[in-house]
């Protein structure tokens, strides 16, 4: 992908309603910073705490869900994002009954279980 | 109607767009006249609704499915910094085609950049940004959740204002928002409230994508990497994931406004989630609106159609196909810091 930043047109659009010495520095100051790469400015580490765990130890394209702390559910598939493998949302955001719930960890967080599974035990505890 | 007429005036009394509407005009009028003689030669029945369809249908390689071309006219006034060209490219799988170069504004044309960071810990919700951390949350970046930081990451070590004032460590100059914004962030800059201003890069960034005018689905997609995911309707740049742990591995906050976006000085103005700011090209049959393009072309909507409900047919890069728009990507929603899970189309090169 051809990609660019343009300060040169950045600095001729204001320019008109500038002084030529707060421009000049300005675009001093522009260009050493643009010298410093994005990937340097760019912190490290993962993006998206929950849906990285979600994937450990799992490879691309593997099913994968969390559950966050507010009960919400997030099932999807693991892709790598930035770098990243992350669980990606692929099916709408659902809220959990207490029956499914404490088919998990009741500290929630990230599980490996599968939704098709969380349904059947919740039922199978909500029958008993 | 008269929005229609409006909206095409206003087009066409922009500079920005005149030569390429005019471009586009003569071109498109050509392919329609001939493309409706020869239709009209072999076909009777249907055959004027068929013309568009067969147009915007003729490079593509999969014909089992209509799908439009990127849409210039999609763009907000004032998206665009100049006008839209049509340079050939190379697709990643080495084939030939037609691309469009926008050049963003790098500044949202349709709304105002938002507050950050607050001032003091007595700041209320509705004078501050937003932050969402990684554990499926978005915060109100208020002065409770400043003085709330320790207990929220169990670490004493946060401490975002002077307890004596209760002023807010906010890096106010350039050279602090610099130094915040990058990887081993100085010690007199962490416990800070990460914010830049749009002064800092006279007004935004511009930067130039190049996207295939008639995307094309890949055998298999490819994965999102460090670089801008795409660009929106309103002229700003629709970034990958925010790292939030190292962020908050530097104790700051990289605040961002209410649009999910933040700026920084070298990517500029950019949007790290889908808050709905850009969310402006409505669709008369209630799916969600268009909010930005791919770089692989597709369109990308938001998380929810206009009864609130979202798609379960998505696949893995949270795109699906439809008979109206095609191919297209819905956003995540901004506590899942991402837009897009991968591209599934072919990337020009």
């Amino acid at each position: 992908m051809k990609k660019f930043i343009s300060s040169t047109n950045l600095s001729s659009r204001n320019s008109s309603n500038r002084s030529c010495s707060k421009s000049c520095s300005k675009l001093s100051l522009l260009v050493a910073l643009l010298l410093v790469s994005a990937a340097a400015v760019c912190h490290d580490g993962h993006h998206n705490k929950l849906a990285w765990q979600a994937c450990d130890e799992k490879k691309q394209q593997a099913s994968c869900s969390y559950i966050l702390k507010t009960n919400r559910l997030h099932q999807g598939f693991c892709r790598e994002v930035a770098e990243d493998l992350m669980c990606v949302r692929t099916q709408p955001i659902r809220t959990l009954s207490d029956n499914e719930l404490s088919v998990f960890n009741p500290t929630k967080g990230v599980t490996s279980i599968e939704p098709s599974k969380l349904k059947n035990e919740a039922d199978t505890k909500a029958n008993n | 109607m008269f929005n229609t007429i409006g909206h095409s005036i206003s087009l066409l009394v922009c500079p920005m767009f005149r030569t390429f509407i005019f471009s586009l005009f003569i071109r498109r009028t050509i392919l329609l006249l001939l493309t409706g003689l020869y239709l009209a030669g072999c076909s009777s029945d249907g055959a004027n609704s068929e013309i568009e369809e067969q147009v915007i249908d003729s490079s593509s390689e999969d014909n089992t499915t209509i799908q439009p071309e990127v849409d210039p006219f999609a763009f907000a006034s004032g998206a665009l910094l100049d006008s839209v060209v049509e340079v050939s490219c190379t697709l990643n799988d080495g084939s030939e085609t037609s691309c469009y170069e926008f050049v963003i504004v790098g500044a949202p044309s349709t709304h105002e950049v938002g507050s950050f960071c607050p001032v003091d810990i007595f700041a209320s919700a509705d004078e501050v940004g937003i932050w969402f951390d990684g554990d499926g949350e978005v915060y109100d970046i208020d002065g409770q959740f400043i003085q709330n930081l320790p207990t929220l990451y169990n670490d004493s070590n946060w401490q975002l204002y002077d307890p004596d004032t209760g002023l807010v460590n906010v890096t106010d100059t350039l050279e602090k928002c610099d130094g915040a914004a990058r990887p081993n962030v100085a010690a007199e800059l962490q416990n800070h409230c990460v914010e830049c201003s749009l002064d800092y890069v006279d007004g935004g960034i511009s930067q130039t994508y190049t996207i295939p005018i008639q995307p094309v689905l890949a055998e298999s997609p490819t994965s999102i990497g460090r670089d801008d995911v795409g660009l929106s309707l309103n002229g700003v740049a629709i970034a990958p994931p925010a790292p939030v742990d190292a962020i908050l591995g530097a104790y700051t906050i990289a605040a961002f406004d209410d649009c999910a976006g933040h700026i920084n000085p070298v990517a500029g103005y950019h949007y790290h989630g889908s808050a709905g700011c850009s969310e402006i090209e409505a669709e008369s049959d209630g799916h969600a609106a268009k909010m930005g393009y791919a770089l692989d072309g597709f369109g990308i909507y938001g998380m929810l159609d206009q009864q609130g409900n979202e798609s379960s047919d998505l696949d893995q890069c949270r795109g699906h196909t439809d008979d109206v728009r095609g191919y297209h990507y819905h956003a995540a929603s901004v506590e899942e810091n991402m837009f897009i899970g991968c591209y599934s189309g072919k990337l020009a090169n």
